[in-house]
């Protein structure tokens, strides 16, 4: 590992990774871990909001060093899991808006400057989330038992007769209209999903995530749950489960997360324009 | 209405959980399960590797760009940035050095042997298992 300084000359060796943001009430009993050991988060507080901050060696952050790192799974595996268990730890009693993973700051002072330039809207934020945690629903398929699902709910009527070249076209559309109908009845699991968790959750959104096949989500959806409403949701989806079981869908929920998917302020383009 | 229709069609196959009605939350240990939240989603500060505007100075990663090294990022289940056009170059640099390697090679096997020991030629001159992983887990190279 190279010298600070070949990284950039004269500057610190140091800067402040952020977690996430806490009203600055919140700023007591930090977990005593963060990214690298020796050095436990910490509060920068700027009027009535605190950064949950830990320093770190910048030269692993690095440009250069920084795209070795990321391919290091092991490197990246533990910097990602401290910056979870940090989040995890603060989430089980205040409201806390996530960063995403590896925003570092150079000092103290920018940390301060971005707390009291966006004070208004990471206020509100938090207030929105008060009370809430978020929690993954999700679906995973059993193909082959989909398909006979769909099959029988289509009820697609036998082929004509016809020859060999006949046959295989008709075979070709047959499988491309199972797509379809499988396509359209995974769309309609997902709003069955969304219409039963609406009336508990604050909020429910989409993820974005596309999984890797045989490991297909037909269903993944982040709630925003008020903490007094688990065992409805957990009820609401052992229904779903006990439903889609036997079509092809086995529901589960994960969490509680921090609420990364319900923070979704983009920074920078204020940073950038003022 | 519907809702007692699922149940009374159902009951018969009815699944049967510890707490009666209620399923149990997991957490999201999986590696995949963390990286996905916490790479793709939370509070963006940046979306560049170094900024430095006014007195505030900022380094953050993009991180979407560099875990372009596809072949770790597949290996731990992500494969979210395949869809996302910013880094269909990403791994320009890998991908040069691979092109390179594999050139050098075909033209020492070329100068020294048939075309039949090819496979055990590349082993022989030393591409490391790393190597032949990326050949293998990044199909965008074979069409570069």
């Amino acid at each position: 590992m190279g010298e600070p300084s070949t990284y950039r000359n004269g500057s610190p060796s140091t800067g402040w990774y952020a977690y996430g943001v806490v009203q600055a009430e919140d700023i007591q009993d930090l977990p005593s871990e963060g990214l690298e050991s020796g050095r436990p988060p910490q509060a920068v507080v700027e009027d009535d909001l605190g950064a949950i901050v830990s320093e770190v060696d910048l030269a692993q952050f690095a440009e250069d060093q920084l795209e070795d790192n990321l391919r290091d799974a092991t490197w990246l595996e533990s910097r990602v899991r401290a910056h979870e268990r940090v989040l995890e730890a603060l989430i089980n009693d205040r409201p806390v808006l996530p960063m995403r993973f590896g925003t570092i700051f150079r000092d103290e002072y920018g940390v301060r400057a971005l707390l009291s330039r966006r004070r208004d809207d990471l206020r509100s934020a938090l207030d929105d989330l008060a009370g809430t945690k978020e929690w993954g629903v999700r679906a995973f398929v059993e193909q082959d038992v989909l398909e006979r699902w769909v099959r029988r709910r289509s009820a697609t009527p036998p082929p004509p007769p016809g020859g060999e070249g006949a046959a295989y076209l008709g075979a070709r559309r047959d499988q491309r209209e199972l797509e379809l109908d499988i396509e359209r009845a995974s769309e309609d699991v997902r709003r069955r999903a969304e219409a039963a968790l609406r009336p508990v959750a604050r909020a429910v959104r989409r993820r974005g995530a596309v999984a890797s096949p045989g490991d297909a989500r037909a269903v993944d959806l982040a709630v925003l749950l008020p903490d007094d409403r688990l065992s409805e949701l957990q009820r609401i989806v052992a229904d779903l489960d006990r439903w889609f079981r036997r079509r092809g869908l086995r529901f589960e929920i994960t969490g509680p997360w921090p609420p990364y998917s319900f923070v979704t302020m983009d920074l920078s383009e204020d940073i950038r324009a003022s | 209405v519907e809702e007692e229709r699922m149940r009374s069609q159902e009951e018969g196959t009815m699944v049967r959980y510890d707490d009666e009605d209620v399923l149990p939350a997991r957490r999201g240990d999986s590696l995949a399960d963390v990286l996905e939240r916490v790479l793709d989603k939370g509070i963006v500060v940046a979306g560049d590797i170094t900024i430095n505007l006014l007195e505030i100075e900022l380094l953050t990663i993009k991180l979407r760009l560099l875990i372009a090294s596809v072949d770790k990022a597949r290996e731990i289940g992500i494969d979210w940035w395949e869809h996302d056009e910013a880094l269909s170059g990403g791994k320009r640099k890998d991908r040069r050095e691979l092109e390179e390697r594999v050139q050098r090679l075909e033209e020492a096997l070329q100068g020294t042997q048939g075309n039949g020991e090819l496979e055990s030629g590349k082993e022989t001159e030393g591409a490391s298992a790393r190597d032949r992983d990326e050949e293998e887990a990044d199909p965008r190279d074979g069409r570069a």
